[in-house]
């Protein structure tokens, strides 16, 4: 069996997915497209609020630039605007919006490609670092570094592929929604960026881990 | 060897870290990491990486402007498209109208004021056709021709005799116009006792049509 520490994680990780799901996949959203689609500014204005925040800190994941940032918003929900009538539920809202935003995001990926940098905002991060008043949360911080200098080596598919698991929750079937490929697909990203990830952070996997990591039993 | 359970688990990992993983797989994930220490090792990995990403980090701007600046956007956008304006660049638009049409009206009136003086200037042409009637005294009868020779006290002698008197001349005192000294009367023979008459070169009767 699990231990106690793993199955408690697991429990709270489990329980919070259950609570987005009521939360992210509820019928006012799907309301607000409907009327979005009927030109209704005030739902439009409802639903930019909403995501206005998340897109913004899933898209200040890739680079730092805050005009940039809101320049990508504003693009998603626009297109969100344009074409709320096409939604067919084939998925959820909050999932189809974040595959805009990542078209967005991949489009200026590719005709910006040396001005992204990785990590939510370095000067955020240094900040968090210099502020940590104590071992744990020196370490914490110390564990952000490591995970943005790791991050920052992946190609950009894995990149996305991780943050769309674990900073956005997504699943993933969400995440081949979202970046319109196949399961599988996603699947060998994820393998790929953890072995990368592995074999670039050993430090997480604690003092006696190996450098390199596979399924191999 | 690698057995089904410890691969299928390992992909399932990232899944359970962030708790999207169906029951199913989560029981079948459970039971296999309960004896692999490997597959444990990896879920500790991807759980410390799956909290160092979980760091929010406040990057988000305003709303409110950003939302306006969208709906700004979405105005011009539609107003390019439908060929109208938002209320407000359409008032002004209005008025900027209605200004040009009073503009233009006054600028066609002018012009056509101009044009009507122009005409009535230009009624009078700076030639004459054989065509053209002449401008003659309404009462004129007669275009008469003396000759050089013919003086003064002759020509007011042949005039008075047949009641008639000069009511125009040309530029240069060649020709004159003849009327009855009493409005109205004719008489049939002037002509002739005029063409008759010594130091006269022409007579003609002028046909008043007009």
């Amino acid at each position: 069996m699990l231990e106690d520490g793993h199955r408690r994680s697991l429990d709270r990780v489990s329980q919070r997915r259950t609570d987005q799901d009521h939360a992210t996949g509820s019928a006012t959203e799907l309301e607000w497209l409907r009327a979005i689609a009927r030109q209704d500014r005030v739902a439009f204005e409802h639903l930019y609020r909403q995501y206005h925040g998340l897109l913004s800190r899933f898209l200040a994941r890739f680079t730092s630039r805050r005009d940039v940032i809101e320049e990508m918003v504003n693009e998603t929900l626009w297109v969100v605007w344009r074409t709320a009538g096409s939604f067919r539920g084939e998925s959820k809202v909050r999932t189809w919006i974040i595959g805009i935003a990542y078209r967005c995001l991949m489009k200026q990926l590719r005709d910006h490609p040396a001005e992204p940098t990785y990590g939510a905002g370095d000067r955020d991060q240094e900040a968090l670092h210099e502020a940590a008043p104590d071992e744990s949360e020196a370490r914490q911080a110390e564990l952000r570094d490591w995970l943005r200098h790791g991050m920052a080596l992946l190609p950009d598919e894995q990149r996305m592929t991780i943050e769309l698991a674990y900073y956005l929750g997504q699943s993933c079937e969400e995440i081949a929604a979202i970046m319109n490929c196949a399961v599988g697909t996603v699947k060998a990203r994820m393998f790929h960026a953890r072995v990368r990830l592995r074999n670039t952070l050993p430090e997480l996997g604690g003092e006696d881990s190996p450098p390199t990591h596979s399924a191999q039993a | 060897m690698q057995s089904p359970q410890h691969r299928q688990t390992w992909d399932l990992i990232p899944w359970l870290v962030n708790g999207t993983a169906s029951a199913s797989d989560r029981a079948l994930a459970e039971t296999h990491l309960a004896a692999c220490m490997d597959c444990r090792d990896e879920y500790a990995f991807q759980f410390r990486v799956h909290a160092g990403l979980g760091v929010e980090a406040g990057v988000a701007g305003e709303v409110q402007p950003a939302f306006d600046r969208l709906l700004e956007r979405i105005d011009a956008e539609q107003a390019a498209e439908t060929g109208t304006l938002p209320a407000a660049r359409q008032r002004r638009l209005l008025r900027g109208l209605a200004a040009a049409v009073v503009v233009q009206a006054i600028g066609l009136a002018a012009l056509a004021t101009w044009s009507i003086e122009r005409h009535r200037v230009d009624e009078a042409p700076a030639y004459r056709t054989l065509s053209t009637p002449e401008a003659m005294p309404a009462n004129a009868s007669l275009r008469f021709v003396p000759s050089p020779e013919l003086n003064v006290g002759q020509l007011q002698r042949l005039l008075g005799e047949n009641g008639l008197h000069v009511v125009g001349t040309n530029d240069s005192g060649t020709i004159y116009t003849l009327a009855p000294v009493v409005p109205g009367h004719s008489d049939p023979d002037v002509v002739a006792r005029l063409r008759a008459a010594a130091g006269v070169l022409l007579v003609e009767p002028i046909s008043n049509t007009r």
